[in-house]
Order: structure tokens, then sequence, then C-alpha cells
């Protein structure tokens, strides 16, 4: 990772630990490390996909980053208006700039938006408690907001109940848009949604960052929709990152064990029936119990003695490549090659 | 319509129709849905939610909440192969939903597997005595004993490590996956002729569907029963089935061979819904989202109900009146005016 100044955010040696706690006495008997010692440059302007099974730590490693989760250790650095913000420990001032300059977006539409407010108030309101509009100003930004994100004026007095789950997600988007910011953080945003209504919102995100040029750093569990958006992608496994690199190279030639074998789960809508879906044993691991060494190892095919013993670290591997993996270099893995055929026709 | 007109027919659905009444409107869930299944073969049924695709798995279980539902024309029939040559057929629509007969065949000769287990195991009760209970209930004459081994076995095949003891366990204890496992070892431990998944691997994440389906699959080459897999992803559903039917708003629009129609999709709601999903290996570029909403299950409608999100759309002809259902090439049959004269 050569420094850059568009370096955007960098995440250096984050964790987030979840006591686990036994008794009466809620004594701490361990930790289950959702996220641990995860290492990250994100540039300004890409869209970095975050892809892992459930309970890898997605969601706590976005949390991280926008500051709902205090991190257990590590450091955050957002680089903005000409400053360079330590994200774990903002006074107030730096507090409201980072409240401008990073946003996010949650999975469930549903749940996500308060019921007893209308678009205006709920679209309105980070306008309005970082202090950065009232009034007329207000209404004229959330107005011009809710239109770029496919909505109506006419919407603006209505409350969530009235509206589907393809549009609350939109009252969602316009909400973190309003302040206009550098850094979208995207929680499976199209995972409870219709398959129909999730090209609508991947578009409208597409779209978005192009025009605005925004940075994303999107979560998913669904590779097809980490490869729709992003530009670079990160794989998550056992609240570590163990691959990170351009999405091109990382899905047609991956580099980690994990990643061939997430590939090769997902099923393949041109090559159907071409030996697809190589089956795996093994389940996702249990964040409480972690095996010695490497932490994939129980699944691993490749496991030799060494990923008992030792853990890997995440290294560079190529320039801008980065994998946890003794054995990266060895190892020749599949991937995916995208078909040439428009499908269908 | 009959897709293939052999005796190996094991379900014949013939335009089921079925309602539901509720105090805001009329719910028409199923407007005239006509299939088959075969012995041994697998369905794949997919659509958005709200097509219908549950309600077509209840009917045929004989299960379809009443009130508020109604079946209000059509019927489903199986036929069940008995010894020698002969074949009892039955009318499920016509059987009360709690007598004895449609009792003796849910669970038996059809079983379903459902999206979230957690919901269908009892979280009381230990996943082996929910497992014997099945067995015990349509084969009172197994012992206990008998039915507990049954039980272990089967969750042996279906991959549950150290089934002797994970029997004892609570659904709780178990993972989504294995939990998933176990509904399927529950759902064949009476050896049935027909299996329907209701989006079994929805809730899962991709490498253990990947094990589930693979299963499956495996299962279905040593037992033989035939599966109705519903989905609402294209390309789930077309590495498990034999052919598809796609269904919208409570009618199937298209039906053929899974190769058939992956390679030449005729409907363009299924066209449409090919543009709108990312895929792993497909083309990259932009996603065609379908345009519009799908319509409020209330509305009724006199044409096409595709009609208002239809980039193909003729006026005056498409929301006219319904289109038939047509072979459109051999074993191909789409609901569509564009391929009528
Ligand atoms: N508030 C919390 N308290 C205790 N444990 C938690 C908490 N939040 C998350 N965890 C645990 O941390 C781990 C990572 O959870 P996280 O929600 O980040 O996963 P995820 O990758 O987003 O999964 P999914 O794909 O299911 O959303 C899990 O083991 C989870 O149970
Ligand atoms: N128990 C019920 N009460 C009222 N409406 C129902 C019920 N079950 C299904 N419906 C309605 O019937 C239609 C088809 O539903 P369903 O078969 O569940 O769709 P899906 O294809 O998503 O499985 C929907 O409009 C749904 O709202
Ligand atoms: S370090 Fe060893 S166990 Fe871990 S992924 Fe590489 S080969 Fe597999
Ligand atoms: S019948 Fe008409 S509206 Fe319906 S799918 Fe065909 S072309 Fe479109
Ligand atoms: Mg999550
Ligand atoms: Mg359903």
């Amino acid at each position: 990772m050569n420094a850059n100044n568009n370096v955007l955010l960098e995440v250096e040696g984050l964790r987030k630990y979840f006591p686990i706690q036994k008794g009466l006495m809620r004594r701490t008997v361990g930790n289950i490390k959702a996220v641990d010692d995860v290492n990250l440059r994100v540039q300004r302007g890409e869209v970095l996909g975050v892809v892992g099974e459930s309970g890898c730590g997605k969601t706590t490693l976005g949390r991280c980053l926008v500051r709902v989760y205090e991190p257990t250790g590590g450091q955050v650095i957002l680089h903005t208006d000409g400053r360079e913000l330590s994200v774990t420990e903002l006074n107030g001032e730096e507090m409201r700039l980072f409240r401008r300059s990073v946003q996010m977006i949650f999975q469930d539409p549903f749940a996500s938006l308060n019921p007893r407010m209308n678009v205006l108030e709920t679209v309105g309101e980070p306008l309005k408690v970082n202090g950065l509009a009232s009034g007329r100003t207000l209404e004229d930004r959330v107005a011009k907001v809710i239109q770029q994100v496919g909505l109506r004026v006419e919407h603006l007095r209505r409350y969530p109940h009235s509206f589907s789950g393809g549009q609350r997600q939109r009252i969602g988007i316009a909400r973190a848009l309003v302040v206009e910011p550098e850094l979208i953080v995207a929680d499976e945003p199209v995972s409870a949604l219709d398959v129909s209504i999730q090209a609508q919102i991947l578009n409208l995100l597409k779209d978005l960052q192009e025009q605005q040029n925004l940075t994303y750093i999107f979560v998913s569990h669904n590779m097809s929709v980490i490869r729709y958006i992003s530009d670079r992608i990160a794989v998550m496994y056992a609240g570590k990152l163990v691959e990170l690199g351009p999405k091109q190279e990382l899905l047609a030639h991956p580099k980690h064990p994990y990643t061939e074998l997430l590939l090769a789960a997902v099923p393949r809508a041109i090559d159907r029936r071409r030996g697809h879906r190589i089956v795996t044993p093994g389940e996702p691991p249990d964040l409480a119990h972690l095996p010695s060494g490497c932490v994939f190892r129980p699944r691993c095919k490749y496991a030799h003695e060494r990923c008992a013993e030792e853990e890997p670290e995440l290294r560079e591997l190529a320039p801008g490549y980065h994998v946890s993996c003794h054995f990266a270099e060895d190892l020749s893995l599949g991937g995916v090659i995208p078909r040439v055929k428009s499908f269908p026709a | 319509m009959n897709m293939q007109t052999t005796n190996n027919v094991l379900v014949d659905v013939q335009d089921l129709k079925v309602q539901f009444l509720l105090h805001e409107g009329t719910v028409h869930a199923l407007e005239g849905v006509s299939f088959q299944i075969q012995q041994g073969k697998t369905l794949g049924v997919i659509g958005e939610s709200g097509s219908g695709k549950s309600v077509t798995a209840q009917a045929i279980m004989g299960i379809i909440p009443s009130p508020p539902g109604k079946v209000v024309g059509g019927r489903v029939l199986l036929n069940l192969p008995e010894e020698g040559a002969s074949v009892r057929v039955i009318n499920v629509t016509e059987l009360p939903p709690s007598g004895a007969e449609i009792r003796s065949i849910r669970g038996k000769e059809i079983s379903m597997i459902f999206q979230e287990p957690m919901t269908s195991f009892s979280p009381v009760h230990t996943l082996g005595n929910q497992i014997m209970e099945a067995v015990q209930l349509h084969y009172p004459d197994v012992s206990k004993k008998e039915a507990r081994e049954r039980a272990i076995e089967m969750m042996r095949r279906v991959g549950i490590p150290r089934a002797e003891e994970r029997i004892d366990a609570y659904p709780y204890q178990f993972s989504g996956g294995m939990r998933q496992r176990a509904m399927i070892a529950m759902s064949l431990v009476c050896n049935p002729r027909m299996v329907i998944a209701d989006e079994p691997t929805t809730a899962l994440d991709v490498t253990i569907e990947a094990q589930i389906l693979e299963l499956l699959k495996d299962l279905q080459k040593e037992f033989g029963m035939a599966i109705m897999y519903i989905s609402h992803d294209l390309t789930v559903v077309g590495g498990v089935a034999d052919e598809v039917m796609v269904m919208y708003l409570g009618l199937v629009m298209e039906h053929a061979a899974t190769d058939e129609l992956f390679d030449n999709p005729l409907h363009p709601y299924t066209e449409a819904l090919w543009r709108s999903i990312p895929t792993i290996d497909g083309d990259i570029e932009r996603l065609t989202p379908i345009r519009g909403v799908l319509p409020s299950p209330f509305a009724v409608h006199q044409g096409c109900p595709f009609y208002s999100r239809c980039e193909k759309r003729i006026e005056g002809v498409c929301d006219q009146s319904r289109p038939p259902m047509i072979e459109a090439r051999p074993q191909h049959w789409v609901r569509c005016f564009l391929y009528t004269e």
C-alpha cells in the first residue's frame, strides 16, 4: 500500500471484540472477535465491496467505521476537508465534520425508518442535527435529494408505512445523501428487496456514485451483487480480511482458498451444469472458538502443518493485492471466468 | 395444457384458482394454474414475491389457510401408484383439510421443506422426537426404538455429524444449515413420493446452500422422489430443476425444460427477470430493472397481468383479454400474445 493523497480512509489494526459473559456475575469468559486486526485503505471515488458469509463480521466492521460501534482497538483515519480525523477520538467539532462526511445505508428498509416521521423529517434530520440547514433551505435540499433518488416532492409529507420496500430503501439512501457525504457505508442495502427492485436500487447507487464521485464501502454476502457494484473486493472470514484486490483479478484468479470456495458455491447463470457449485464440506466458523493458526484451516483442503502453528498475515503479494495465506504463491486456485456471450441475447 | 402426457404424472394441477377473501378486498392468488409433476423429476418454480408460488405448494398439500383462503376453481390430482399396476387417484381439493385421508398423505406421500426451519420445528421438543413422531404417525406399527433408529439413519444420511448424539438436541442448538438438514431428514424419513421445497436455502449462506442443493440431488437419485423446488432465484433453480415454470401474479407465464427455458426464454417477463439480476459469470454491463412496480395483489387484470410493465406490449390487444398458454416451441409453453397467431 503506497501512501497516496487520494486516500480517503485508512483502517489500521481495527478490532471489535464482544465479550462472552457467563453466570450470574456475568463474568467475561472469552471474546467474540467479530473484527480482528483489519487493515485497509479506501481510495476516494472507489467502490470497495466487502463480502463474506453470515456472521463473519461485515456489519460490525461497517458499524465501527461509521462510529455506531466503539472499536476495541486500532485506528481509523479519515482524510477530509484537507484534514486528518482520527475517527476513534473525535472532539465535538470534528464529530460534526465526520457526520457530514460519512453516512450509512442499512439493510432493512422497514426497520431503519422511524414510522412516526414523514419523509421530510426523516431525510431532513441529519441536516438538522448537524446544524447544516433549517427551514426553507432544509426543505429545498430534501426536495432535491428526494428527486435524485427517484421519489417525488409529493412524497415529502408521507409516512414510511405507505411506501414499498424499494421506496423505503430510496428514503434511506436520500437520508444518507442529503449531507453530501464523501463516504457511504452500505450494509446489505439490497438484500431485503425483491429481484426486480434490487436492480433499480443497485443502478441508483451506481449512478449516484459516478455522478457525485462518491466512495462506497458496500457490504454484502452476495458475490454477484458485489461483482456488479465494486471496483475492489475485500473478502472477510472469521473477523479478518483474507483477500483484498481489484475485482477482475480477484474473481478470475483468487489467491486465498476461502475465496475459491466462496466463488465455487455461487450458482452460475450460464455455465449452469458444467462442474459448477463445487461443494465443500464444513460450516462457517464459530467466532468464539477459533482454531490455532489460520482461521480457515478446518475448511481448507490445502492446509499443511504450518497452518496449525502459525497464523498467516495479510501481506502484499503483488502491488495492490493482499492475501493472508502461507501458500498463496504456490496455489493455483479456480475462479470465475465471465462468459463473453451476453445472456440471454 | 399438458406438459407431457405420460403415465408418470404424479401431481396434476388443473386450472387451479385460489382466492383470499380479506376485508380490504379479494386477493386472486392463483388465477388458473395448470402443470404436472413427473415421478422422480424436479420442477423448479420461480417468480417474484406474491406470484403465488407458496399458495401453489399449499394447495398441493391441502393446507391453504381457510378462512381467508378458498379454492374457487380447478383441482389438484395426485396419482399414487399402488401394488401392481393400479393407481390411486386423489383429488386433494375435494378432501376435508383435516380429514384422515389427506393426513395420511401429508408427510408420507408428499412432504414439505420450508424456508425457515426454526418456525417449522417445535422449539420445545428435541429434533429426534419430532422426526420419530413423523415416522410413528404414518407407521403406527413401528416401535419407538425402530423409529429412533430410522431417525438417526436419516440424520446421518443428510450429513449431520454424530447423529446418534445430535438426535437429542433441540432445534436452537443447531446452526441454520444443520437445522435445514434436519428438516430435510424429517421430510424424507417416510420415503415420500414428492418433496416440496419452498425457498429452502434463501436464508442460508451460498456455501451451505450449495451443500443442501447437492444433498437434495443425491437423495433424489437414491430415493427417487419428485421435487418441486420453489425459489425467487433463477440461477439456483437452473442448477437443480429438470423443468422450470415461471409465475407472475397467480399465472404460469412460461414452462419448459430447464435448458430450453434458459437458452431460449420467450416470455417478456422471463427475459426481463434475466436482465435484472446480477450474475457471477454473465455480462457485467448495466442491469435493466423491470420497469414500473408490481401491481397491487387486489387488482383484477382483464388483460395480461404483465401489461403495465411489459416492454413489448401491444396496446389494444394485451390489455383486452388474457393471453392463452400456447406451445410456441416443442414442449415450450408461453402465455403471451406475441406468440399467438
Ligand atoms: N452487539 C453484539 N453483541 C455480541 N455479539 C455480536 C454483536 N454484534 C455482532 N456480534 C457477533 O459478531 C459476529 C459478527 O457479526 P456481524 O453482524 O458483523 O456479521 P455479518 O458478517 O454482518 O453477518 P450477516 O451476513 O449475517 O449480516 C457474529 O458472531 C455476531 O454474533
Ligand atoms: N394466508 C394468506 N392470507 C391472505 N393473503 C395471502 C395469504 N397467503 C398468500 N396470500 C396472498 O396470495 C398471493 C400469493 O402469495 P404467495 O403464494 O405466498 O406468493 P409467493 O410467490 O411469494 O410464495 C399474495 O398476494 C399473497 O399476499
Ligand atoms: S494458510 Fe493454510 S489453512 Fe490457511 S488458507 Fe492458506 S493453506 Fe489454507
Ligand atoms: S401478452 Fe402482451 S403485455 Fe403480456 S407479456 Fe406478452 S407482449 Fe407483454
Ligand atoms: Mg450483517
Ligand atoms: Mg413464498
